[in-house]
């Protein structure tokens, strides 16, 4: 394996294992406050003992423990918007490539539309709609990028629906969805999956974003987006409330396109172009 | 005979490689060109052909390089090495395009998509002949024309991506030919076109060698093409040149098992129709260490002394010589 | 070409009425507007008053037809906390937005391009690992929090540059650098690549066999080969761009649309959020058209077919 999917790998196994056994491994109760902690800088022992790797919030909770536990809404997030907008936008794009025409321009009229408006904006009239939640935060995501999974299975069936195997399929009366599930969904599974890398990096920092905005994970969830607003109010006198949890999306990010570029440099070079 | 114009001595060519030792592509390479003469290098697939022709453009990028030998090229001031230039400098730049010019294989893909062709062939007259746009549009014009283009004030108007294949060749020649190079080389002219065309073009770039006086290295794996057009015959095995002769020396008498074992390939020109014997086995990969004549794993005729040394050209008549054992007056140890 | 133009402004147009529609969609799912426009205190016949004032008591179809054709005359309703019609409100922020959109983009362009050429001239050396070292960090950091990063050095740390506001030239630098970050990340990217893909065919080396100097087989032959995706993806940076800058406001406190659709959507002032929202789309939408345009006028065999 080359060394950026050796490092990718080893961040999402970093990331997946801390929010599996975070009530094991973090050194604090995530939401335990220490008011008399407030705002301790890294390594600064804690009242009942105990070292805040990382230093304390304003109302004393340990960072370090916030990040671990902020794995899970990351994680959470990211496969949910990523997982719901596949499922919508993968059977879209097949229908387009596949159907007839009408559909076909449907579809991609509709890609079109979702996609020029942008991501943020829309999710920010979304989540004020709907309210902040996780459940709402995978919503809004699914709404506007399943356009992108969409729009990659779309130019995929263009490629594919040429080849001999499908067509003879058409020829030997095999039935579409069969022919879909059985020759055409595994050509397509290397090329959507690092389409679905780069919208797991993209909706980690998307989710981030909105919990800046205020309008992401409500606030007793420990999310590394919230935990970056809070730090702007701090950001003269703790930066490390707002240097920990950017690095932590920042090396999440860095992980899933690094799996993604490791599994582009392995496909096949036409399909490759698919994805520009 | 008179004096060559291009020479090619004791190349090798060899690719770098960083964990391993570099692996020679081509050994000791000799060859010359003369004026209105074709010489054709002929051999299968992967040996050494187009990196020899490369070569000789000294157009070689990392890892290839020349590591040995030089190549003389006459020009008026005299003889250069042109072994010995900085690939990428502008002494190098001055001979390419204008004394040596190349013509590649695919001309599908060999010109730039987003230039009209009239465009492509004023680009080396602006460049070596200093010649203003108009008069090298001119000049262009007048090019197409000698090449075989109808309409040729049109086509000079058109993109690539307008033309078939056999014209896109035939635009190919008269961009090479376009500041009167006194070397061709044609690396496979015609291996990408149809048959009914590859014809025509051979012919073109006979007509306009003898023509322009232009000194031909013409390289292929046709034999046909080889009969047909060539005065002079280098034919060449995984990165050795294994046989050397005059066109009608060579057909008549193919001295090199190789070379015999590729005439047997190439149906007879009266059509008869007799069993065609293929070479059985491949070309060694360039990874494969060899020790000896590359040749002995599909020698029908090898012997011991095959898998120790491989042996130097040697001369078995007035125009012909062969580097095998099987003729042990000839041959000799290489160097 | 022209029936290209043609069916690319029907596009355009199709694609405006699309959003029109999901924002409308958007508006009824928010509910009842009276709820917050009106004092707690109020009364059931005030609120149905209400209602009727705002036209939101008709059939939807009718609001629907009324909210598409009032739009078209740019009429998108009375902003709910300014009191005042909503479009001239966005319309006075625009300009901040543009400018620095533009100028973040401006920096990314003239930052990754070269930098992207030259990774590729010099490919596998110290020029090309720090250049993907860049694109790397570029594309994962989150655009606020490269801000905030910013604002703690050049602003608090060093006081070079100011942290806030949009007086004078110098308040740009930062925002505008911030916003560039990612999209300059994406373009040296894809110039790389495009500059590496184009130097390897077989017509770059059909003109290094003419004898034609390497700056201009570089510029002439392949940036000019390159140009084509890399313009492509500058236009859908664009939307990238428009939708950073809510972000990127907000964190600079500029004065643009995108800190007046978050502070919209805290009052839940619905008219001013779609009016930011239309504007925004209606020029992602005109500034890719004219791309797509551009890139078909950059390709041959488009423009002459």
């Amino acid at each position: 394996m080359s060394k950026k999917g050796l490092v990718g790998f080893g961040i999402l196994f970093l990331v997946i294992v801390a929010a599996i056994t975070a009530p094991w491994i973090s050194p604090f109760d995530p939401n335990a406050q220490d008011i008399i902690n407030s705002l301790a800088a890294p390594l600064a022992e804690g009242s009942e003992g105990g070292i805040h790797l990382l230093g304390t919030d304003r109302l004393g909770q340990d960072v370090m423990s916030r990040i671990i536990y902020g794995t899970r809404v990351s994680l959470t997030v990211a496969f949910g918007a990523v997982g719901v907008s596949a499922l919508i936008g993968i059977p879209l794009g097949l229908a387009a490539g596949f159907m007839n025409r009408s559909i076909e321009s449907l579809v991609l009229v509709a890609t079109d539309i979702v996609l020029s408006i942008p991501f943020i904006l829309l999710a920010l009239v979304l989540m004020s709609v709907l309210g902040a939640s996780l459940t709402n935060l995978i919503i809004a995501f699914a709404v506007v990028r399943w356009a992108q999974f969409a729009r990659v299975t779309y130019s995929l069936s263009l490629e594919l629906r040429e080849k001999e195997y499908v067509l003879s399929c058409k020829a030997a009366g095999i039935s579409l969805p069969r022919t879909l599930a059985v020759h055409v969904l595994p050509n397509m599974v290397g090329p959507l999956m690092v389409v679905a890398t780069l919208e797991l990096a993209y909706a980690i920092l998307m989710e981030s974003g909105l919990s800046f905005l205020g309008l992401g994970a409500p606030p007793e969830t420990p999310s590394w987006g919230g935990m970056l607003q809070e730090g702007r109010n701090e950001l003269d006198t703790a930066w490390w409330l707002t240097a920990a949890p950017g690095i932590a999306i920042m090396a999440t990010a860095i992980g899933y396109n690094f799996v993604g570029d490791w599994i582009r440099d392995r496909l096949d070079p036409r399909l490759q172009g698919v994805l520009r | 005979m008179n004096a060559p114009v291009f020479q090619m001595r004791n190349v090798s060519i060899d690719l770098d490689s960083p964990k391993t030792p570099a692996r020679r592509i081509a050994n000791g390479i000799d060859l010359e060109l003369h004026r209105g003469k074709t010489l054709a290098l002929v051999g299968e697939s992967g040996c050494g052909k187009s990196v020899t022709a490369l070569s000789a453009m000294n157009l070689l990028s990392a890892p290839l390089r020349i590591s040995e030998g030089s190549i003389l090229l006459e020009t008026e001031a005299g003889r250069e090495d042109i072994a010995r230039l900085n690939p990428s400098g502008s002494q190098m730049r001055a001979i390419r395009g204008r004394r040596i010019a190349m013509i590649f294989q695919d001309p599908m893909t060999a010109l730039d998509p987003v230039y009209t062709v009239g465009d492509q062939i004023t680009e080396s007259l602006c460049q070596h002949l200093g010649l203003s746009r108009k008069d090298a549009w001119k000049r262009a014009v007048e090019l197409l024309r000698l090449v075989g283009i109808p309409a040729p004030e049109q086509r000079a108007r058109n993109y690539p991506f307008q033309l078939s294949g056999g014209m896109r060749q035939r635009v190919m020649i008269a961009i090479a030919i376009a500041c009167s190079p006194s070397v061709l080389i044609a690396d496979e002219p015609t291996t990408a076109l149809d048959v009914t065309v590859q014809a025509q073009i051979l012919e073109l770039l006979r007509g306009l060698g003898e023509d322009l006086g232009m000194a031909t290295l013409l390289i292929t794996h046709d034999l046909g093409v080889v009969a047909e057009n060539a005065d002079e015959v280098i034919v060449m095995y995984r990165g050795y040149v294994v046989e050397k002769a005059g066109v009608d020396a060579l057909f008549d008498n193919p001295a090199h098992p190789y070379t015999q074992g590729l005439m047997a390939s190439l149906p007879p020109a009266d059509g008869e129709r007799i069993e065609l014997t293929p070479i059985p086995g491949q070309v060694p990969a360039i990874t494969e260490d060899i020790v000896g004549c590359p040749f002995a794993s599909r020698c029908p005729h090898v012997m011991p002394k095959c898998g120790e040394t491989m042996p130097a050209l040697g001369a078995i008549s007035s125009e012909q010589s062969v580097a095998c054992w099987l003729y042990p007056a000839a041959a000799e140890a290489r160097p | 070409m022209l029936t290209y133009l043609a069916r690319r402004s029907l596009l355009v147009i199709v694609t405006i009425t699309g959003v029109m529609t999901i924002l409308f969609g958007l508006q009824k799912l928010a509910g009842d507007p009276t709820i917050f426009l009106l004092p707690p205190e109020a009364t059931e016949t005030e609120r149905l008053n209400l209602l009727r004032q705002l036209g939101l008591d008709r059939p939807l179809i009718i609001q629907y037809i009324s909210f598409l054709t009032n739009a078209a005359t740019g009429n998108i309703g009375l902003s709910w906390k300014y009191n005042q019609p909503a479009l001239p409100i966005v319309l006075e922020a625009f300009p901040a937005t543009i400018l620095l959109a533009t100028s973040a983009l401006a920096f990314s362009i003239l930052t990754a391009v070269p930098l992207g050429i030259l990774a590729a001239l010099r490919r596998d050396t110290w020029v090309d690992t720090f250049a993907s070292g860049i694109a790397v960090i570029g594309q994962a950091m989150p655009v606020y929090w490269s801000g905030l990063l910013f604002i703690l050095l050049f602003s608090t740390t060093l006081r070079w540059l100011p942290s806030m506001g949009s007086e004078g030239w110098l308040a740009l630098i930062l925002p505008a650098i911030t916003l560039g970050l990612n999209t300059m990340a994406r373009i040296m990217r894809i110039t790389r690549s495009s500059m590496l893909d184009v130097l390897g065919q077989d017509y770059v080396r059909t003109v290094r066999a003419k004898g034609i100097p390497e700056y201009t087989i570089l510029f002439k032959h392949g940036l000019r080969n390159a140009a084509v995706p890399i313009v492509a993806l500058i236009g859908l940076q664009l939307g990238g761009l428009l939708g950073g800058a809510v972000l990127i406001e907000t964190v600079f406190s500029w004065p643009g649309v995108g800190r007046l659709a978050v502070n919209a959507v805290y009052s839940r002032d619905f008219p001013l959020v779609q009016s930011v929202a239309l504007m925004v789309t209606i020029t992602f939408s005109l500034v890719n058209m004219f791309v797509d345009v551009l890139c078909a006028m950059l390709n041959p065999q488009i423009r002459l077919n």
